[in-house]
């Protein structure tokens, strides 16, 4: 029997319907939302990153052996001009199922390594004693652990990750000066905090192998704080 | 005459009105709130909250603004309403756990810990979409109907026959395919692909961002690696598969090769080691947050209730205590 010929009275009879109409449009909502787009990725200092250029470098290269006649930089405007006309498509079509996004929160951000960072950061936090620069955090050491149990957890490396990205540049800031608060705390005789951020080339198999590790590192963003402001 | 089939959109209708016993959601309920507990007691015991969630005005390290929905409606992101938040996600996620309270305790756990993690995008990642889109389906269905303290209340018995409707877990089913499928084909970079010589999984393993510790052994087990990357890509790109797979377990007496060579094998439990096995290698190498319990916890529902019965129910034999679990019906899906 199907459900037309034994359909009950009034609002019941109806409600199947009405479900199955809105889990329609939750699917539909979700399957649009989840479509891979470069949503959050259009940013030109992003893209002056040395892992993305080396990441569109390698694409312009296999793309040229197939014979296209762009050089990087052309490559990279058509890419550009490419992702924004996607977004502005996204932006139309999404526009009716953002409240509801937005409103039960059931987002789709499905883009999880979806490169490999070559180029990433490691945080430095070093304090001032007697005049001499001493470190207490160094990303991933066994050495120098000071809020170590905080720095190494999933969201705080979070913030460090993205933070090693240039358009975070104000709120790399205040995580500075909130780092300054807890070194006034802890380190009495400090006269000064600075934090960095070591920038490196990760290793291929091979250069590892031969005892290179982090190659062509340098230190970049160093904020420097008084600590007398911070007692 | 008239055609006596039903009309598609009937069929439709029917499709999504399936009932079934409430096991894999019960399965789904216990991985969640578990899931959930843990993360919220790791980041009481480290103070976390008080870093992301709280003010740069009262001691967290950015300005967070005015907060979403119910955070807003209580004045803001106070250190105090953050805690009353933690506190009650915590809580709720022992009641859920147990199924205790039924749909409230599901209700006042998704609550909090939408508003928690919506306080600062920032620190929000894919894991905590993801427990927040299972609260909603658990939310949506009657899942403490068996396995579950609200269950033993009401029966005397920690098992039930009742049964609930079966679309939470189909549209539960077709998350994890877009979750999979989507992450596969966003994988973009060369280094997911021949031209980068597969090495994706070696550079990531190289991040110190995300690494449990230091990997530079991969750079001698390099070939491992690569098959990781080629076997991670085409898992995780051709999850749609997995459709097709129930779609032709669930209509096996339909004619087709393709049908009945799908059919030859439960290729459901082929995805399920791939994933399984790619979700403790990230728990072993990696710090990513909550991400590998909370969507393993969603392969509950990839395997129908009668099918978690008839299994557990063994397993009880086998354990010396009885069961009379039935053998496996063949419910939809």
């Amino acid at each position: 029997m199907s459900p037309e010929q034994q359909r009950p009275e009034g609002f019941r009879g109806w409600w199947p319907h009405i479900r199955t109409a809105l889990i329609l449009f939750h699917i539909c909502a979700v399957c649009l939302m989840a479509f891979p787009a470069p949503q959050g990725a259009l940013q030109k200092s992003s893209w002056d990153d040395p892992s993305v250029k080396n990441e569109m470098h390698m694409w312009a290269e296999r793309s040229r052996s197939i014979g296209f006649t762009w050089n990087d930089v052309e490559f990279r405007d058509f890419l550009w001009d490419a992702s924004k006309a996607i977004l502005e498509v996204r932006r139309w079509v999404l526009w009716p199922f953002m409240p509801y996004m937005n409103w039960t929160g059931a987002r789709q951000s499905w883009r999880m390594f979806s490169a490999p960072h070559r180029y990433p950061v490691r945080l430095f936090i070093e304090v001032e004693q007697d005049g001499i620069w001493r470190p207490v955090y160094v990303g991933r050491s066994d050495e120098y652990t000071w809020m170590r149990d905080t720095f190494d957890h999933h969201r705080i490396r979070r913030i460090i990750f993205l933070h090693g990205w240039k358009r975070y540049d104000r709120r790399w800031s205040t995580f500075g000066k909130w780092i300054a608060r807890h070194a006034a705390e802890d380190f009495p005789d400090a006269t000064r905090v600075r934090i960095r951020q070591w920038k490196f080339r990760t290793p291929s198999p091979e250069e590892l192998r031969d005892g290179k590790r982090e190659i062509g590192g340098k230190f970049q963003r160093e904020l420097r704080f008084d600590l007398q402001g911070y007692r | 005459m008239t055609d006596a089939r039903p009309s598609r959109w009937n069929r439709l209708v029917a499709f999504w009105d399936a009932r079934e016993t409430g096991e894999s959601m019960a399965l789904l309920r216990i991985g969640a709130g578990l899931t959930v507990f843990a993360t919220m007691v790791l980041l009481i015991y480290r103070e976390i909250p008080d870093v992301i969630w709280v003010d740069f005005k009262d001691g967290g390290y950015r300005s967070l603004g005015s907060g979403q929905h119910l955070v807003r409606r209580l004045g803001g992101p106070s250190p105090g309403l953050t805690w009353t938040l933690v506190w009650t996600a915590c809580i709720s996620s022992v009641f859920v756990t147990l199924g205790l309270f039924g749909r409230v305790s599901i209700f006042v756990l998704l609550v909090s810990y939408l508003n928690l993690h919506r306080l600062n995008g920032e620190t929000s990642g894919s894991s905590d979409i993801v427990i927040t889109n299972a609260l909603w389906m658990l939310l949506l269905t009657r899942a403490t109907v068996t396995w579950s303290v609200d269950c033993y209340i009401k029966n005397r018995r920690w098992s039930s026959d009742e049964l609930i409707t079966a679309w939470p877990r189909y549209l539960l089913i077709l998350q994890i395919v877009l979750l999979y499928g989507t992450t596969g084909i966003q994988k973009v970079s060369a280094y997911w692909l021949p031209i980068g010589g597969w090495s994706a999984l070696y550079y990531i393993l190289q991040q110190p961002t995300w690494g449990r510790f230091d990997h530079s052994w991969a750079a001698y087990v390099f070939p491992l690696t690569q098959i990781g990357t080629l076997v991670t890509w085409l898992w995780e790109a051709g999850a749609p598969l997995l459709l097709l797979v129930l779609y032709y377990r669930n209509t096996a007496d339909r004619p087709g090769r393709l049908r009945r060579w799908f059919n030859r094998w439960d290729l459901r439990w082929v995805w399920a080691v791939i994933g399984i096995t790619m979700h403790l290698m990230i728990l072993v190498f990696m710090v990513v947050g909550p991400f590998s319990p909370i969507t393993l916890s969603l392969y509950f529902c990839v395997f129908r209730p009668a099918e978690w019965r008839a299994w557990l129910g063994k397993l009880g034999q086998r354990l010396g205590r009885g069961s009379n679990a039935p053998a496996v019906d063949e419910d939809p899906a």
